[in-house]
């Protein structure tokens, strides 16, 4: 978790460059007066842009070092999406996505449609207040339905072709679906992703619900860091719905419907909420009919897009949950913090380094090489990027050692490099690092496919990221070190506790 | 820029499909993309430069100037397989303490800052039969980071008082092994299939840790690390030429050692199957089955590849996945598939179900793999399965790294030096039945060894599989297993 996040934060900082957009479709040049790398100038310049007609953005970088490209899809829709009961459905949306379409994964689709619709009427009540005759159509249904689909159908047809990497995720503000495919595959990809968002089919969802479910297990319930991350969320924010779990609370899990999943799809994904990118060995200017053909066939969204009203206020006081687990003691301690487009967040990215990232960071030098305290200490941040986020710090104890010190001890060094600062030179190697973490992660067509879509979704132009890169470059060590005695203050601090049950509970 | 060129063929029988996508632009859309043709990819290999110094070590290096980086590794003799058995974790501290533990006339902290400062990565470790050191960088800064990298490796300081520090974390870890079920799991499997005291499975205890020291260490890096045998794969902004003489300069006196390397060890355990338990409080029950698998290169490796895939090595549309997965809702993981190993490697199947769905889970499982020793996969799935090998090929060779990193350990690990060139002509070769056999060459579903991990009770599962006469077990789990006796 640690390092995906920190890599997304890095990752977003700097591919910046500035060009221009010039619709529909044109290779964007790159401003002379752009502070980006020389190194980065080549690769940004070969980024296209088009909106099509019904809204939907496209961006494309041509490298033809091999014949393959990445293509994801970025969908504006993730858990903070969500109402009260229905956590866990935009994840649930997401899987529903690789289910099929009225063409794939059926063998006659009027007839299943039918059966779907009934099948909805009977799921949406109790099961324990279904007669008995309810209780024995839902079988029969059950199993006709089940005479009707073809397995996965979607994935095979793209696997057949040499696809790999074919996966989705959903996060707090978004949801992506990636897949990487042999060039010559290209119209393949347009049909398979034009249809799965034009005419996709909810199907086999309960069984889904269950496999989701089964995930949760595995991530959160079983894992003393997916329960520890969980607390953290519902303890820190008491009103924002980015305290809701992404993956679902277990007891929504049980009664989420695809009327729910189907709701979520109808307001969100629609063509001007959803950004296309293409990276690899496909021509931008004689692939964009293609695109047009198949993307242009999604009918624009109409009326708003809802927009998350509740506002998290500001906190007041230390916050503190504990969690008890049959494992070793941990802690999470986490500091609420503004987003893009405060300055404050790009400052953050640089002191994560100096605070956590590698030997010569100011945690690792103090607490786990000289005093001894802790076995690692990272820093991250979550769990969204659009509204008011959280700066957090993992730590393991030393055996023997009190995680309720260990924490103590964290704030302390916190505030003793508040009031002493840090050297030059460790500011100057802190921004160099950042740069260098961010190149090695554009090497890979699916990479910088990421960067371009995660910042034009977000932030509207994934051009956004020169202004990052700027902020960054320019930043000067008194505002960041002027970040700890404003956000990392115990009064907005949250800290959760793992802590071994007795008796070895969990 | 030395780029590989793809030679491609495409037999378009429903209209022409290229990579530019313009040409069934104007077209109507099929109803289903089987309409749109399947193109035949072919494509000729990539050619990496490979040269060797007088002293053995072997470089492959491809240059590439997108971004202005370099990064590669430094594969050396040695490892886990060859750490003496009163010393186990001896190999990785070792590895550990080549990069952690300096060099001479350096110390780990300024070791630390430098690299730091520099936004360098190196860092060394040992895998089961060879060591690596892998370093990324500027380009600019890459002559520092190399020399460096050869003073860690040639004249290592292995620091007194970072091993020190290893072992107390080394230690911490051995005590949070028992948190994670996977591990539980994996570390157990290990045991029962390879043997306690084997090699292949050996963990470190703290007892065997809190022995090792440095003149250990310096004696083990001193009889493995050597440039005969070793591997150098990299790529990045440098020219050839420059790395070239970057390597001859920081590696050219590296001398050869002509003692031999100690030969490969046996593996000597009688596996006993059955159904393995250790019951915890976990909500969701981790299960992994398996047994002995084949040796690193066998000729079956074609078929093997198809047979995975179509069992479980892929997720969506592998057996597993469809009937535990998407029909019964049973797991949200699960797959499967035979991995050759040095000696022996091992067949295995995993998953995770909630814990009163333990017992139909492992049945369905273990039935479908029976099924796929029954009779030869059925048409659609098979042809599915190898159009997906085939097809796919092209992304193993996908960026130079991948590249340069495939032709070294190909060599490391004595691949037939036609392995890749040939491949595709061998898959083309394979038919249902040649799949079938291979898979009854290795999956034996009953002598797997079957290990469970949850709130499940060992005399629940003796119940339910007292007809198959399926031996079932109590494990215990400190820091490592330990078999408290069977319960039927």
């Amino acid at each position: 978790m640690y390092k995906r996040a920190l890599r997304r934060s890095l990752l977003r900082l700097f591919f910046l460059t500035p060009l221009l957009l010039v619709a529909p479709l044109q290779a964007l040049a790159l401003d002379s007066a752009s502070d980006a790398p020389p190194a980065l100038r080549g690769l940004v310049e070969r980024v296209s842009s088009v909106t099509l007609e019904n809204g939907l953005k496209i961006l494309m970088v041509r490298r033809p070092d091999a014949p393959v490209f990445a293509g994801q899809i970025w969908v504006k829709v993730g858990g903070v999406n969500e109402e009260p009961g229905r956590t866990g459905a935009a994840h649930l949306l997401e899987h529903m996505a690789f289910k099929g379409t009225d063409r794939i994964g059926t063998k006659d689709f009027e007839r299943e449609k039918k059966l779907l619709d009934e099948l909805d009427g009977l799921m949406e009540v109790s099961i324990a207040s279904l007669t008995k005759e309810q209780s024995s159509r839902l079988d029969q249904i059950k199993r006709e339905l089940e005479s009707i689909w073809v397995d996965n159908e979607f994935s095979r047809i793209y696997q057949r072709r040499g696809a790999v990497g074919l996966n989705a995720g959903t996060a707090k503000d978004y949801t992506m679906y990636r897949v990487e495919v042999p060039s010559v595959g290209f119209e393949l990809w347009c049909w398979m992703e034009s249809e799965r968002l034009l005419n996709p089919v909810f199907r086999q969802f309960y069984k889904e619900r269950d496999v989701v479910r089964e995930e949760r297990r595995m991530r959160t319930d079983d894992s003393p860091e997916g329960r520890m991350y969980e607390a953290l969320l519902a303890t820190a924010y008491w009103s924002h719905p980015y305290r809701y779990p992404t993956v679902g609370w277990a007891s929504d899990l049980k009664t989420l419907t695809r009327r729910d999943t189907s709701v979520l799809h109808g307001r969100f994904y629609r063509p001007d909420n959803i950004v296309v990118v293409i990276v690899g060995d496909v021509d931008p200017e004689a692939s964009l009919p293609m695109l047009k053909k198949y993307f242009g066939r999604l009918p624009a969204g109409k009326g708003e897009i809802p927009e998350v009203l509740v506002k998290e206020e500001q906190q007041t006081g230390p916050r503190e949950a504990i969690v008890q687990f049959d494992a070793e003691p941990s802690l999470m301690m986490a500091y609420h913090k503004p987003v893009y487009p405060d300055p404050d967040d790009l400052y953050f990215s640089l002191l994560h380094t100096i605070l956590a990232g590698g030997r010569s960071s100011i945690f690792h030098r103090e607490l786990v090489l000289k005093r001894q305290l802790s076995v690692g200490v990272g820093t991250s941040e979550a769990p969204g990027e659009l509204y008011p986020s959280l700066f957090y710090i993992g730590a393991t104890p030393r055996h023997g050692v009190a995680s309720r010190m260990l924490m103590e001890e964290i704030q302390k060094l916190l505030d003793q490099v508040a009031t002493e600062g840090f050297s030059e030179e460790d500011f100057l190697a802190a921004k160099k690092r950042v740069k260098v973490s961010f190149l090695s992660g554009l090497d890979s067509n699916d990479d910088l496919a990421e960067t371009l879509g995660h910042a034009e979704l977000l932030w509207g132009d994934w051009r956004a990221v020169l202004k990052m890169y700027d902020l960054v470059d320019k930043a000067t060590p008194e505002q960041v070190r002027g970040l700890i005695p404003k956000y990392l203050r115990p009064d907005n601090r949250t800290v959760v506790y793992l802590e071994r049950a007795a008796g070895g509970a969990k | 820029m030395s780029k590989w060129t793809f030679l491609f063929c495409l037999f378009l029988p429903f209209g022409l499909v290229s990579c530019s996508g313009s040409n069934s632009a104007s077209g109507s859309i099929p109803n289903r993309p089987d309409k749109l043709g399947l193109e035949d990819v072919h494509f000729t290999l990539p050619k990496t430069e490979r040269f060797e110094l007088e002293n053995g070590l072997v470089v492959y290096y491809r240059f590439d100037d997108e971004l202005p980086t370099i990064s590669g590794s430094l594969y050396f003799p040695g490892g886990k397989l060859f750490e003496p058995v009163e010393f186990p974790g001896l190999a990785s501290a070792t590895g550990s303490q080549l990069r952690e533990g300096a060099t001479e006339g350096m110390s780990p902290r300024e070791l630390d800052e430098t690299l730091d400062r520099l936004a360098a990565g190196l860092e060394t470790s040992y895998d089961l039969e060879y060591g690596s050191l892998g370093f990324s960088c500027l380009a600019e800064d890459f002559d520092k980071v190399f020399e460096l990298s050869a003073r860690v490796l040639l004249k290592p300081g292995f620091d007194e008082q970072r091993l020190e520090l290893w072992k107390k974390l080394t230690i911490d870890s051995i005590r949070r092994r028992k948190d994670d079920p996977n591990t539980v799991a994996g570390i157990t499997m290990g045991h029962l299939v390879y043997g306690k005291e084997s090699p292949f499975s050996r963990v470190a205890s703290e007892e065997s840790i809190r022995k090792l020291n440095r003149q250990l260490l310096k004696e083990y890096a001193q009889r493995f690390i050597r440039p005969n045998g070793a591997i150098i794969a990299a790529s990045g902004a440098l020219p050839p030429e420059k790395f070239r003489e970057a390597v001859e300069k920081h590696y050219g006196s590296w001398a050869r050692q002509a003692d031999p390397l100690p030969s490969l060890p046996t593996i000597q355990q009688v596996t006993v199957p059955g159904i393995y338990v250790l019951e915890r409080e976990f909500d969701q029950a981790t299960v992994l089955m398996g047994h002995l698998g084949p040796p690193r290169f066998t000729p079956d490796v074609y078929e093997m590849n198809i047979y995975n895939r179509i069992l479980g090595s892929t997720g969506f549309g592998s057996l597993l996945f469809d009937e535990i997965r998407t029909q019964l809702g049973l797991a949200y993981d699960v797959d499967a598939g035979i991995s050759p190993g040095v000696v022996a490697g091992m067949f295995q199947m995993y998953l995770g179900t909630r814990n009163d769905e333990i017992v139909r889970a492992i049945s369905k499982t273990i039935e479908v793999a029976k099924r796929t020793l029954d009779t030869p996969p059925e048409a659609g799935r098979f042809s599915d399965a190898k159009s997906a090998v085939e097809r796919s090929f092209i992304f193993r060779f996908k960026g130079d790294r991948a590249i340069v990193q495939r032709a070294a350990q190909q060599e490391l690990l004595r691949f037939p030096p036609d392995y890749d060139q040939t491949y595709l002509e061998n898959i083309a070769k394979v038919t249902p039945e040649m799949v079938r056999e291979v898979g009854r060459r290795w999956v034996k579903p009953d002598e797997l060894v079957i290990v469970v991990v949850g709130r499940v009770s060992a005399e629940a599962l003796a119940k339910a599989f007292k007809e198959q006469g399926v031996r079932v077990f109590r494990l215990g789990f400190d820091t490592e297993p330990k078999i408290l006796g069977p319960v039927n």
